[in-house]
């Protein structure tokens, strides 16, 4: 795997050499013929100060891979959804310890060696709970359940109900909005009043992985529906409020409210076959660190 | 005079009680699709004054049905809200539209973190109590100081969304 860090006075640039494993290369320094040169990069580190001052080699430098890992500052973290909204990325993290110690130590090299199965591997804890949703009425229900085999007791008092709204957003996109016919969307538009009851190939899946620090939700359906453009639209607001949307289906917001209480969205997408949504949320009794703990954003797309 | 109105095979709740020109709507349980204003709004009062104090949940479709509702009442009419869980209040301070300019907040719950328990503890201030942006100094039963356990900047925006 190479890596090809763009940075400007970054302390990754420093560090990288420390992190990377047998699998990785990193080109410090390299140049734009060097990339050239390179049949595929899978990863492009780029800070966004470099973002800001060199679009147009950003430009090319997307043609040579999807990978491009935008990094900015911790103290702009208020815009994390209106970098989505401006630059799009595929990949957007906080510069923090935390972050850049996943990015090195799970996330690249999982990705190299497990490729569009990495995912598994980013995981920490065991599979607490796995559950099928075919009917849209009694997720709330389902869910309620769910938590009482999640180890609750070192987190802030509605912790739950943050893990409900967000369970309960991504299982009504996975139900309403994944199922595809003939190629075209068979609930998308349907009144979410109107229920579903989905037959088991339509019946997404989340599993609970928990352990001492975190809980991840693992939401996958079978279709492979979900893009990056999408993604994008729903994500990337640019004002710090969001509006709701008068359209049939959903309101438009609910992956915005994902993104807000998220630590980390993990999107892995194979076209036509299958979605998998990986959230994290950090555990703390405080609610302080919850909210001021990093972001991040990596969304994958097979061909 | 009183009455319930049910939704999503009562996961909401909603008792309305009449109180000459107030009406006094109690939400208890999960706002989501399910909820509509059709059903309890037949009903009209001059003022309202909506207690949020058993909602556990309001997801985004909760949300734009809610505003759907405050579509539906006269924009003379006063709304306050009262005992708003963190739940609502987050959801104030992200989407837009919960905050008519008919509406105001009275009193909402706030984080606060007891460090001799090691616990976080839910307390109910009004609006008027936030001097400044900040959180007003709390004591735990023994006296000693609570942190508030949010960001203020974030936690009270819905104030300054309020309007004056």
């Amino acid at each position: 795997m190479i890596i090809a860090p763009f940075m400007h006075n970054h302390v990754l640039l420093n560090d990288i050499n420390d992190y990377y494993d047998n699998n990785c290369i990193p080109i410090t320094l390299i140049s734009q013929k060097e990339i050239e040169d390179h049949n595929l990069i899978d990863f492009i580190l780029v800070d966004y100060d470099f973002l800001n001052t060199n679009k147009n080699k950003i430009k090319h430098l997307e043609s040579k891979t999807k990978n491009i890992i935008v990094i900015i500052p911790k103290d702009q973290e208020k815009g994390f959804h209106q970098y989505i909204a401006k630059i799009r990325p595929y990949h957007l993290i906080m510069d923090s310890e935390q972050e850049v110690n996943f990015l090195y130590q799970k996330l690249l090299p999982t990705y190299c060696k497990y490729k569009n199965n990495f995912w598994h591997h980013c995981i920490e804890g065991e599979s607490t709970a796995e559950h099928n949703f075919s009917n849209s009425a009694t997720l709330q229900e389902e869910f309620d359940k769910i938590w009482q085999k999640v180890e609750l007791s070192t987190v802030f008092q509605d912790f739950h109900q943050i893990l409900s709204l967000v369970a309960n957003e991504l299982i009504s996109n996975a139900m309403y909005n994944a199922p595809t016919e003939n190629g075209a969307a068979k609930y998308r538009s349907r009144d979410r009043k109107n229920k579903l009851l989905l037959t088991d190939k339509e019946c997404p899946i989340m599993q609970v992985f928990d352990n001492q620090n975190s809980i991840s939700l693992v939401i996958k359906d079978n279709f492979g529906s979900l893009t990056k453009e999408v993604l994008s639209n729903y994500l990337g607001r640019e004002k710090e409020m969001v509006e709701h949307e008068n359209k049939d289906g959903g309101a438009g917001v609910g992956l915005f409210l994902v993104m807000h209480y998220a630590n980390r969205l993990i999107i892995n997408i194979e076209p036509q076959k299958n979605t998998t949504i990986i959230c994290s949320f950090n555990k703390t009794k405080r609610r302080k660190n919850f909210l001021q703990d990093s972001k991040s954003f990596y969304c994958f797309e097979w061909s | 005079m009183s009455n319930q109105v049910e939704y999503g095979g009562g996961k909401l709740k909603v008792n309305i009680e009449n109180e000459g020109e107030q009406g006094k709507l109690f939400f208890e349980g999960v706002i989501d699709e399910d909820f509509s204003g059709d059903k309890i709004s037949s009903v009209k009062f001059k003022n309202y004054l909506i207690d949020f104090d058993k909602v556990s949940m309001i997801n985004s479709c909760g949300i734009r049905e809610w505003i759907t509702y405050l579509e539906t009442i006269d924009s003379q009419s006063k709304i306050t809200y009262v005992n708003c869980p963190p739940v609502i209040v987050n959801q104030m301070n992200i989407v837009a539209g919960f905050l008519t300019p008919n509406a105001k907040v009275e009193s909402f719950y706030a984080p606060y973190y007891d460090e001799e328990e090691d616990e976080e503890i839910i307390k109910l201030l009004k609006v008027e109590d936030i001097k400044d942006g900040k959180a007003p100094v709390l004591t735990n039963d023994n006296g000693e100081e609570l942190e508030f356990d949010g960001i203020e900047k974030q936690y009270f925006n819905f104030i300054n969304l309020q309007k004056k």
